[in-house]
């Protein structure tokens, strides 16, 4: 009887615990999704990771999803802009009341160069809309810094936030060729500017005391359909080759047409291998995979699962997630998102986040009790 | 054994439960030294994996992450050793606008550049208007959507409103381009030649005999317009 009724009180008291550490979704107005995880595949225990716990029950899932924070497809580069942005993310962070730990992506746009006579060939990206012009390296770095300057003004408690300066792997780098050859001298160049570039905003954040809170790496949209494998290789191994990889870009592309089961002979579009794939995200010594997971049917996390599945079986060990990346807001700004199948692309981003981590849950080689961000991106002016 | 020890020995076993249970709920929701030494906590756990690596180029990959991770560690040593403190007004360090004009001009008309991606989407494009069309401040883009064989499209955007949409060409003959605008009225050409128009203030493409009759179709519904967020910090 004695032991009946501390059983049942130990019990209690673990479910009511559990229940406190379960998330309340930021996003109330999202449905939250139905947990797929039956009861026996949850170890009822307690786990370490570093200092964070997470108590996997029956009665209160694992879920921990972090705030998203909002991610902007660049459409202007005052830095006075990025410097109201990087504000509004910071007071965003400070109203929650634990500390926040955030990454955003500002994304510039394809890489681009342009040469005027006699002069040298200068570096950067072609700016989306609405200005659809050139924007050079130094032009990115004021705006990155502007950004920094913004978020640690109005920073708040240990809060803290990962910056990624965003570029994409589409089109000819101003080669104005569509000769993979060409294209390949041209990616890599770009990759290491861009490398360059990502690195001297690091140090001056670091020089400007800004580094206690804020931490630069670059960023690649890297999808397969954009360019050929050899032109975003080249791009990724220029990256990495500069100062010994020192600084990390996160790869927030989609695996489009990946396999979501075991497939070693997959060939994707434009040529593309699983081997590709995974060097683009993981196998380089800078990449480090946030993957978009945008669509509704949980399939991109079933392919990004997959890709991590093959580096463990493939290189023995899996990949590494930092987060997932949806697009949300983009989607209700600009529309376009609904496939004529009825598919949509919208996922909000704790449904997107849920997705990918019980994705590589399901699977003991791919399991990562960890996925550290969750960011919605959209588009900046609208 | 007495009805009371009985009732206390479970209370006292559920609360020796409750504490330990409290130490890692209450060290998740501890203050800001629960987010420092992510990378240092990242590179161990890299370097713990690193002994059961067999394939080189994983190895190497590693060895690279853990390098970079313990020069970030580096970076916030440096930054912490400067001891810069966050102005008391958050507007302080806020850069000197740019004029808006050389920072976001676009001149109404045709615009031609590279072929561009639209991101977030399998749209090509290969150049766009901006103007007024029935009213609305829009921009089009026509191109070609990446992940349909030949398929020319139309994407409007309004610039104030989440208005606007993504519309196929009727036939898939390649990507679209647009040559001209008249009274609302797109004319794209695609890649065999053929012109095609697309009415903007109705948003679909026209036949032929109602590209000739000029007679004006229903418009779409106008979409309510962005609020501006208010400015944290006024220009000065």
């Amino acid at each position: 009887m004695l032991i009946m009724r501390t059983s049942i009180l130990l019990l209690l008291t673990a479910v009511i615990l559990g229940l406190a550490i379960a998330p309340v979704p930021a996003h109330a107005e999202a449905p939250a999704p139905t947990p797929s995880f039956e009861a026996s595949e949850v170890p009822t225990v307690l786990e370490t990771d570093g200092n964070t716990y997470k108590l996997f029950l029956p009665a209160a899932n694992s879920f921990n999803w972090p705030p998203a924070s909002t991610s902007y497809y660049v459409q202007s580069t005052d830095p006075a802009a990025l410097y109201q942005l990087g504000c509004q993310q910071a007071q965003a962070d400070a109203a929650r009341p634990r500390p926040d730990d955030t990454l955003v992506i500002l994304d510039f746009g394809q890489g681009y160069s342009e040469k005027e006579e006699g002069k040298e060939r200068v570096w950067g990206t072609w700016l989306f809309s609405p200005a659809w012009r050139f924007i050079s390296m130094d032009t990115i770095a004021a705006a990155a810094r502007g950004y920094i300057q913004g978020y640690w003004a109005c920073a708040k408690g240990g809060d803290r936030l990962t910056l990624g300066i965003g570029t994409n792997n589409y089109g000819g780098y101003g080669s104005d060729s569509k000769d993979p050859e060409v294209r390949e001298a041209f990616a890599s160049e770009h990759g290491r500017r861009w490398a360059q570039m990502v690195a001297s905003v690091a140090s001056w954040n670091a020089s400007s005391g800004y580094a206690t809170r804020v931490t630069v790496v670059g960023a690649n949209d890297i999808e397969l359909s954009w360019n050929p494998p050899n032109v975003t290789r080249a791009w990724v191994a220029s990256y990495t080759a500069v100062n010994g990889s020192r600084i990390p870009f996160y790869n927030f592309g989609a695996c489009e047409g990946c396999p979501t089961v075991p497939y070693p002979t997959w060939k994707g579009v434009n040529g593309w291998t699983q081997e590709d794939v995974w060097y683009a995200a993981w196998g380089a010594a800078a990449a480090w995979p946030l993957p978009e997971i945008y669509l509704n049917t949980g399939i991109h996390a079933r392919q990004w699962q997959q890709m991590s599945w093959y580096s463990a079986t493939r290189h023995g060990l899996r990949m590494d997630f930092v987060g997932a990346m949806t697009q949300q807001v983009a989607c209700q700004q600009r529309g376009g998102c609904t496939f004529s199948n009825g598919q949509r692309m919208d996922n909000p981003p704790d449904v997107g986040w849920r997705q990918l981590y019980e994705a590589l849950f399901k699977d003991p080689l791919t399991r990562q009790t960890k996925l550290r961000w969750s960011t919605d991106i959209r588009w900046m002016n609208r | 054994m007495p009805r009371r020890k009985r009732f206390w020995i479970p209370l006292v076993f559920a609360a020796l439960a409750l504490a330990v249970l409290a130490v890692p709920v209450l060290a998740q929701q501890a203050g800001p030294g629960r987010l420092e030494g992510w990378a240092a906590r990242k590179a161990a756990e890299l370097e713990a994996a690193l002994p059961q690596v067999r394939d080189r180029a994983m190895a190497d990959s590693l060895e690279g992450k853990v390098a970079a991770l313990r020069y970030q560690e580096s970076l916030e040593a440096t930054a912490a050793a400067v001891g810069a403190v966050p102005p008391e007004d958050p507007c302080a360090l806020m850069p000197t606008p740019l004029p808006a004009a050389k920072a976001d001009a676009r001149p109404d008309g045709i615009l031609e550049g590279p072929l561009a991606v639209m991101p977030g989407t399998s749209v090509e494009v290969h150049n766009q208007w901006t103007g007024q069309a029935g009213g609305i401040r829009l921009t089009a883009f026509a191109g070609l959507r990446l992940d349909l064989p030949g398929q020319g499209v139309v994407v409007v955007w309004e610039d104030n409103s989440a208005g606007g949409g993504e519309y196929l060409a009727p036939q898939a003959t390649g990507a679209l381009k647009i040559v001209a605008e008249r009274q609302g009225r797109l004319e794209l050409v695609d890649e065999q030649g053929s012109i095609l128009f697309f009415d903007l203030p109705a948003r679909q493409f026209l036949t032929p005999a109602e590209a000739q009759a000029k007679s004006a179709l229903p418009t779409v519904i106008p979409q309510p317009t962005f609020t501006p967020a208010p400015q944290l910090c006024p220009v000065r």
